[in-house]
């Protein structure tokens, strides 16, 4: 039993400091960007990248903002309190549920799912049929090039898909809402939601994308490297580091929010 | 003298592929290695290359020991070419071929471009340049990776069986514009070569026995 926390423990170091060391590696790759050529050549990989991971998922983000903004309104229209503005009592709903919980939680999970997995899958490739050498035979860094593109588009892509998705959600709500009440103005409506949203607000939301999507690229990046000879080592990867990732996730999303929302 | 290797040991765990093994390839000259099956000559060529690492000797490019060269030395000195694969499937054959040129040296893509299709050409590959690698058979691939190093412009080729799988004609070509490649930049080549593969033109013909490279 002893003998089994220990080696838990040894392992959740090793790969803490392989995810440190990872993350270290990557940022020493910056100094590249200075080279004008190979600013360029990171550019090209990086849009195609957030091309990738951001505006080709806005279609799933936009039917799950969607769903979640119109049955929100369906369910509240239930619970809303005799005397009380539909408009008002959104806002302070919005902003605590899908602003600080929801729209992280999906917009990150649609990211895991969508776009970690395909990742990990693509860089296990290279990793399998020894691409990485092949780099290296160039003398070019496989870390500048396979990934740091990732490691930038990763939170960028996350931080459009938070905001996507709450302007979405906002949307459909409106849409549901005005079915009740046809007189509601939208710069109404959404001035009520604006103006309950804080500056405390913006700074947990750029967090939790700038971290989140920092740490599931990362993630991403240590599995896939781990990948060997063999072709299943693509599969265990993929399954480990979507595990990881949910797991890193959610406890930043909660770790942050109880830090900002009720210390 | 371009490329000198001396004293040279390479090992991989307990297998030992070279011991005390020495060559010496003069400017513009092209020598041959045969080779047999698993007899290290791949390794070879990637230790000369800096690819793999190896454990005692010297490895002299144009008098410079190469475990002291920087990186973009390295690039502008050897390259090596790839018997199997060699290219990077993220990207196109065309960027493959750019991609090792645009990250090392500040070139205008005008040029580089030039300098790609003038290669491409003359070994008779141009019609591949907007394939995806996976598209490419294993000659195919072979001779892109050639067009890659003749873009780059090294002062030492090292080409991994480079002649398997061709036609006598494609071979003749392909020695032909090596040839004039050395002839007119003083480069070298030294090229692995197997069973049924042309050494005729080389200035020098080696062999790997007893870990060890020898004249024929």
């Amino acid at each position: 039993m002893i003998g089994l926390v220990g080696h838990y423990t040894r392992s959740f170091f090793t790969y803490m400091g392989d995810i440190t060391g990872l993350l270290t590696l990557t940022i020493k790759e910056i100094k590249h960007l200075t080279h004008p050529a190979r600013r360029a050549i990171f550019f090209f990989l990086f849009k195609r990248q957030l091309f990738n991971t951001g505006v080709r998922a806005i279609g799933i983000n936009t039917a799950i903002a969607i769903i979640i903004g119109s049955l929100m309104m369906a369910r509240l229209f239930a619970l809303l309190p005799p005397g009380k503005s539909m408009a008002e009592f959104y806002a302070n709903f919005f902003v605590i549920v899908v602003i600080r919980e929801l729209g992280p939680l999906i917009s990150g999970i649609i990211l895991i799912a969508r776009s970690a997995t395909a990742i990990t899958a693509e860089i296990g490739h290279l990793k399998l049929y020894n691409e990485f050498e092949v780099l290296q035979a160039q003398k070019m860094s496989p870390i500048f090039i396979f990934l740091l593109p990732v490691f930038f588009a990763f939170p960028l892509s996350l931080l459009l898909m938070f905001i996507f998705f709450n302007a979405v959600s906002i949307l459909s709500a409106y849409f549901v809402i005005l079915l009740d009440d046809p007189t509601l103005s939208f710069t109404f409506f959404l001035s009520a939601i604006l103006s309950k949203i804080t500056m405390l607000e913006v700074i947990i939301t750029l967090c939790k994308a700038l971290i989140g999507g920092s740490l599931i690229g990362l993630i991403s990046l240590h599995f896939s490297g781990k990948v060997g000879g063999r072709f299943t080592d693509i599969s265990r990867a993929i399954s480990s580091s979507t595990t990881a990732q949910l797991i890193a996730f959610f406890t930043l999303n909660v770790g942050l929010s109880l830090l900002a929302y009720q210390l | 003298m371009n490329l000198k290797v001396d004293n040279f040991y390479l090992a991989f765990g307990d297998l030992v592929l070279f011991e005390n093994a020495a060559l010496k390839l003069e400017r513009g000259k092209m020598i041959c290695l045969s080779t047999g099956v698993l007899d290290g000559g791949t390794s070879f060529l990637k230790a000369c290359a800096g690819i793999v690492p190896y454990q005692q000797g010297q490895v002299l490019i144009e008098n410079q020991d190469l475990q002291n060269m920087s990186d973009d030395q390295r690039f502008k000195h050897i390259t090596y070419c790839y018997e199997v694969g060699g290219l990077v499937s993220l990207f196109s054959v065309y960027n493959n071929i750019a991609l090792p040129l645009r990250y090392h040296r500040s070139l205008p893509n005008k040029i580089i471009h030039q300098r790609i299709l003038s290669a491409a050409s003359d070994l008779g590959v141009l019609n591949l340049l907007d394939y995806e690698p996976y598209e490419l058979n294993d000659v195919q691939t072979r001779l892109i990776n050639l067009v890659r190093a003749l873009v780059i412009r090294p002062r030492v080729i090292l080409a991994d069986e480079l002649q398997s799988g061709m036609s006598p004609g494609m071979r003749s070509n392909v020695i032909q514009v090596l040839e004039e490649y050395c002839a007119k930049t003083n480069a070298s080549v030294l090229m692995t070569t197997t069973a049924g593969d042309e050494t005729a033109f080389a200035d020098q013909v080696y062999y790997i026995e007893n870990r060890q490279i020898k004249a024929e």
